[in-house]
Formats: C-alpha cells, structure tokens, sequence
C-alpha cells in the first residue's frame, strides 16, 4: 500500500531535505517534494515503481544499494557519507541553465508500520544536500596548499637571503680586517711625521691627514662591529664589572666634548645600584658611548643626560633602565621606525651635515638585544629624543666585597664640611678606608675654627651647607692662606647633582674639581690620584 | 574479571572468534571495493572483561576516537569502535589519499570515520543477531573523540558492567593501523551467548 497519504508523510514536504521510503520489494512508496525538485521526477511518476527502474543508473553493488539491502534484511542502519560515496543517487540542481550534481550524505533507518501480523518493514532515505560544505572543504584545501607553498617559498627566501646576508658580512668582516693593517701603517707614519723638523704650512697637511686617517680608522671599526654582529660572531662576555667606574669613564670622555658645544651633561644615577654586576663591560660601554655620543652630536644647545635606574630586582639578579636624553633637534615619528636600520640616518641631509656611516644605532641596537633587551626610542622633533633599554645582570657581591677589602692606600690630611650627617658618616668612612685621616665638622664656621689648627692636604665642601654656603666657606679659606702664607689646599666640592654647579663661581672662589652625591669609591680614588700630593707629608 | 574467555570452552570460543572474523571480513570487503584498495580487517583475540578494565586497555590521557550503534529491543548492548586519535588521521590520508594535508584529514575525520565505524559494527551486530537469534533495533552510528574515562565511564555505563572486546587490526595498503571493537553487554548474558553457540555448535 503506497504511503501518500498526507498524514502519513505530508509534513516531510516542507523540510529541506529528501525523504524516500522504500519498502522490501525495493518499491518507492514515498517521494517528498525535495526529491521532486533534485530528481526532476514527479511523485506520481515514481510511486510503486522499483528503485532500479527509477534510477537504472544504480549500480546494485554500490554501497548504497548492499546497504538498503542490510538494512530491509537484517535492520541495519546506514551512513552513507559524500566523503567515501560522492554522488550516490543521481541527483542534479540547475546552475547557470546546466544540471550539476549535487553532493549527499544519506542516511538509512528502518522504519515498520502497523502491528501484528500487519507490521510491515520499509527503508527510509533521509537524503541531504552537502554542496556547499564541500566546496567550503574544497576551497579550505586550496587555502591550505596556497598557504603551504607560499610557505615554503619564503623559508627557501629567507634561507638564500641569510645565506647571502652572511657571506656578505663575512666578506665585509675580512675586508675591514684586511684595511686596518695598512691602515695602522699610516697612522704610526704620520705620528713619526708629525715630530719631524717641518714647516708649519706641512704640519698642517699632517694634521689633516691623522685627522682623516682617525676618521677613516673609525668608520672600518663601525664596519667590523657590524660585520661581526650581523654574521653571529660577536659573543656577549658576563665579567664583574664595576657600574660607577663605567658611568665615570664614560663621563670623562663626554664632559670636554659637552663643554665644547656649550651642553650641560648630566648624570642621574640610582644610588642603590649594586657595585658590581657580571656583564659584558665593553659592549655596554660602547652601547652607551654610541649613544651619547649621537646625542650630543644631535644636540646644538640644552643638554644630555644618561640615567640608570632600577627597574626590578631580587636577591641574586637586577634590571636596570639605561635612558639616555638629549635636548636635541629630534627625530620625526616615521624616522624613528627606519632609524635602527643600518646605513640609515634620519634624513639624507642630516647624513651629509652630520657624517656617519648610519651604522651607530644599528650595531647599538644589536648589541642590546644581544645582551637581552630592546632598544627603543621616542622623540618629538626640536623638543626631546630619548633611548631607552632594559638590561638584566646578575649580582655580583662577594667580587663587591672583596674589591673594598683591596682598595688602595694613600695618606693625608682631609677635612669634610658636610651638614647632612648621614652623608658625612658615609663620606668619612670611605676616606678612613682609603688610610686617609679625617677630620669632619658640619658647618662652615667650624670649618674655618680647624683650619686655625692645622693644614689640610684636601677639603671636601659640601655647596649647599646652611647659613655659610660652599661658594663663601672656599673663598674665606683662599683668604686666609693668603693671610696665614700657608700652602693652598685643593678645594673639592660637594654638588648634588653635576648640573647644579657653577663652574665660573667655583673658579673664582678656587675651588679645584667637585664630585657628585652620593660620594662613590670611584669618584674618590680620582679626586685622590688627581689632586693628593705625591708624596704627602706626615703628621698635621 | 578473572576468565577473559568469559568461561566460554576452547571451542565455543573459537566459534565466536571466527565468527566475528567473517563479519569483519564482509565488511573488509565492502570498504575495499567502496576505497578501490584493499582493506583487511582481522580479530585475532576476543576478551571478556568489565568497563573498568576496559579503560586499562589505554593510556590514561590518550585521546580516543569511537563510533558507536546503540542496540535495543530484545536486548540492550552499546557497540563501539574504538581507535587511538593519533592514527586516525593517518588511516584517514591512507583511506582517501596521501595528497590530503593534515588539516582536510582532520575535516574529513568525523564524516569518513562515522561511515568506516557504520561498516565494521555493522557487520559485527550482524554476528551477534545471528548467535543470539533475536531481532533489535539499532540507532545511527555516531561519532565521538575524547579520553577513555569519559567516554567509558562518564557515560551511561555501569562500570561493572560486562564487555565482549576484540582487538581489531585495519591493514592498508601502507600501514596497519590497531583499534578495538567492544560490545557493552546491557541484558545479554554470558550463559545465554554460551547457549546459543553451544546450539550452533549442536548444528554443525
């Protein structure tokens, strides 16, 4: 009995999907208007007809022939997946005015009607349309090897262009080696030269040629510093090294050169910073000296400063912020993204006013990321440039306490004018462990009462004590030498800050060189090798 | 449990093996003409244990692939497939092509997967009906991908409940790949798989 009773099947019209019931003879009984559509063959027209003769096309030993087969025999259901059966009824939706096949997943279930003996057993075809899914899968594969093979291009790129990359430093690391030892040859020659008995229009030439033969001397060293970089050949050292000795050699070749331009070159260094770190002492010291060294090369006026703070630290290890600033003519914020590409300036005039190779902040950047950080910048044109990096370094204590237990000896007499007792304590324990004797006092007036007393190899001035400032205190005491016809003492002074001095008044009132606070080891040692007599004498 | 003959004798126990050996053989054969390659499948050893030592069977944190027929009626018995995630994809490339990249295997795994699991289980249930001589009903194959606790225990299973489990190696034309096929036994007893193979056995 055919099932095309409406309220057997009819609600099944309005589902977007095909439904075909077969019963055991393997006669169609239900066809829903889906199938209509797709096999563009009316119910009416199939109904109680073999599923062979409505579709001769089947092949009775397909997989889904054997399985409505199972499935009216023994019960079994079916999945019939487009995957492994592409096609499997011939089914066509139009396209363009063509017939195109449409992709199906279908599933067999067995479905019986009636009770009793009236049970009847049928195979129901639930039938989808996965055309579109397939073509997504389809396009998602082409994606897929489109993806592959651009990948595999660009390794093949990246590998011949590392490839040539490294040749090239190489080939640049051999040639600047190579240029170096004539190079020297010249250099010794004209030292020779410059000694010899010539005329003074000669020893002009002479000195221009030492003059380009540094210059070019110092681009081939630029050049080799890159090269080796570039061709992973330049290995990071991790030695004690001393952060104050550092920050003071670096301020020594900088504070004529500032001076000469008319900069102020400031120094603010975290007084907590450990002694000594293990790292790599040459490497930051030409990060820092490349860096500086363009800051005040970009800088017509205003002033430069390096800083190094504290960023994070624990028991064995610290992360120090180095941040160097200048008042500079700046960098524009589209430069600022080529400015770390090597043979780049920020702009070709600048290249042409300034010189350079354009390699500095390359091989600088380089060599912080070597040594573990990121070199950034920001600037705002004719207002401000600042680079900044983070650099972690271990401790290094025993190497610290070992190194105050060898400091060197020296003798003499010292007095400290200083009112800030924690300053005072510190400042006269250091001298005391340097075998000088000290004698501190907190005022100025004090300070002249002991000089009544007895003579001083060197006087340490605090500039800013109350009442009595370190600019007077000096100039009584230059007063009173003069009075007393004693030998003149050297008059350090005391300055929170390097930027807070007046040169030109320190001149007048005769006092000799300054130091910063918080008086470091190392700035003493200087003042004593610089300004102690050689061979002081004993007793007051 | 202790026997994992499940107290079945040398020959009833051969009987089943090699009645399950001709099941998946059909199904073997169904699938190499459906690929166009040959596909060998065997069941060389059937076990009988629980759903607790069931999970033993593998690592604890591998990730498995099933289809599983749930069978109801006369009898209830839950049918699944069983194979480790890590090969699927290889089964999938050595199945529909070794042109497919990864990632369209891994697409394709749960349609091509729930078919293959539909074939072989099939055929197994067919064995099963035949040896018990009762008619059920059996659901669609569906497909799941998790660790064996969830999919054994977590789910409606009793973990004392008996499995009939046979280790069943796929042969490809490039690689052999191992699974298991087990039979979660709901209301079907031993002694009456035990009678009825003694009654074909009569037969023979």
């Amino acid at each position: 009995m055919p099932l095309t009773d409406v309220h057997d099947f009819g609600i099944l019209d309005g589902i977007s999907a095909g439904f075909l019931v077969l019963d055991q003879q393997l006669k169609i009984v239900f066809w829903n208007r889906w199938m209509e559509k797709y096999s563009q063959k009316k119910a009416s027209a199939v109904l109680q007809q073999p599923l062979l003769e409505v579709f001769p096309q089947l092949d009775p030993k397909s997989r889904l022939y054997q399985a409505i087969q199972a499935n009216l025999d023994q019960g079994m259901p079916a999945v019939i997946s487009n995957m492994l059966n592409p096609s499997p009824l011939p089914l066509f939706q139009k396209k363009q005015q063509q017939l195109q096949p449409i992709c199906q997943h279908i599933q067999l279930s067995r479905v019986r009607m009636g009770r009793g003996e009236n049970t009847r057993i049928y195979c129901l075809l639930y039938i989808t349309d996965v055309s579109a899914s397939v073509m997504r899968e389809k396009l998602l594969e082409k994606h897929i090897n489109e993806r592959k093979i651009a990948e595999e291009a660009l390794k093949e790129a990246r590998h011949l262009a590392e490839l040539s990359n490294h040749t090239k430093s190489q080939f640049m690391a051999n040639i600047s080696h190579e240029t170096r030892t004539p190079l020297n040859g010249i250099l010794g020659m004209v030292e020779l030269l410059k000694n010899c008995d010539i005329d003074d229009e000669i020893r002009e030439y002479v000195h221009i040629m030492a003059q380009s033969a540094q210059s070019l001397m110092s681009i081939i060293d630029e050049i080799l510093d890159f090269s080796k970089i570039d061709s992973g050949n330049c290995a990071i050292s991790k030695q004690p090294m001393q952060l104050m000795q550092l920050v003071h050699f670096i301020e020594r070749i900088f504070r004529s050169k500032a001076l000469e331009k008319g900069l102020t070159l400031h120094f603010d260094i975290d007084k907590n910073l450990p002694a000594s770190v293990l790292g790599d002492k040459t490497r930051l010291q030409q990060i820092l000296i490349n860096l500086l060294d363009n800051a005040i090369k970009f800088t017509p006026q205003g002033r430069v400063s390096l800083k190094l703070d504290i960023a994070a630290e624990d028991e064995r290890t610290i992360v120090i912020q180095f941040i160097v600033e200048d008042t500079g003519i700046g960098i524009s914020e589209e430069d600022c993204k080529r400015i770390f590409e090597s043979f780049s300036q920020a702009d070709g005039s600048l290249t042409r006013q300034h010189g350079g190779m354009g390699l500095g902040l390359s091989i600088t950047r380089q060599l912080v990321s070597l040594m573990g950080g990121d070199l950034s910048v920001e600037s705002v044109p004719n207002e401000y440039t600042r680079f900044h990096f983070l650099l972690g370094f271990e401790k290094h204590q025993q190497q610290q306490d070992k190194s105050n237990s060898s400091l060197p000896q020296f003798s003499g007499h010292i007095l400290l004018v200083e009112n800030n007792q924690d300053c005072l304590k510190s400042s006269a324990q250091l001298l005391s462990k340097l075998g000088l004797q000290v004698y501190s006092v907190s005022s100025g007036c004090e300070a002249l009462d002991s000089c009544y007393d007895q003579a001083f190899d060197l006087v340490f001035v605090s500039l800013a004590l109350p009442e009595m400032d370190g600019y007077k205190l000096s100039s009584y005491f230059r007063a009173m030498e003069k009075t007393r016809k004693t030998g003149p003492a050297t008059i350090i002074a005391i300055t929170p800050s390097a930027d807070e001095i007046d040169r030109i008044k320190c001149e007048q009132v005769g006092i000799n060189d300054y130091i910063s606070k918080p008086v470091q080891v190392e700035d003493l040692l200087r003042i004593m090798q610089l300004w102690l007599p050689k061979e002081p004498e004993s007793g007051a | 449990m202790s026997d994992s003959h499940g107290g079945l004798s040398d020959l009833e126990y051969d009987l089943l093996t090699e009645l399950f050996n001709i099941g998946v053989g059909r199904a073997a054969s169904v699938l190499s003409e459906m690929l166009h390659q040959e596909i060998k499948l065997s069941v060389p050893d059937i076990r009988f244990c629980t759903v607790a030592e069931l999970i033993h069977y593998f690592n604890k944190n591998e990730r498995l692939i099933t289809v599983s027929q749930d069978i109801s009626g006369a009898v209830d018995m839950v049918s699944i497939l069983v194979f480790p995630s890590s090969n699927s994809i290889e089964v999938i490339k050595a199945m529909l092509g070794e042109h497919l990249s990864d990632e369209m295997a891994a697409e394709m795994q749960q349609e091509a997967f729930t078919e293959i699991g539909n074939i072989v289980l099939n055929a197994c249930i067919g064995i099963i009906g035949k040896t018990l001589g009762e008619e059920f009903f059996i659901d669609l194959p569906r497909f799941a991908e998790d660790t064996p606790e969830t999919i054994f225990i977590n789910s409606m299973n009793d973990p004392e409940q008996i499995v009939m489990t046979m280790k069943v190696d796929l042969k490809l034309t490039s690689s052999t790949v191992s699974g298991y096929i087990a039979f979660i036994l709901g209301s079907v007893s031993m002694d009456n798989i035990r009678t009825q193979l003694r009654r074909m056995l009569s037969q023979l």
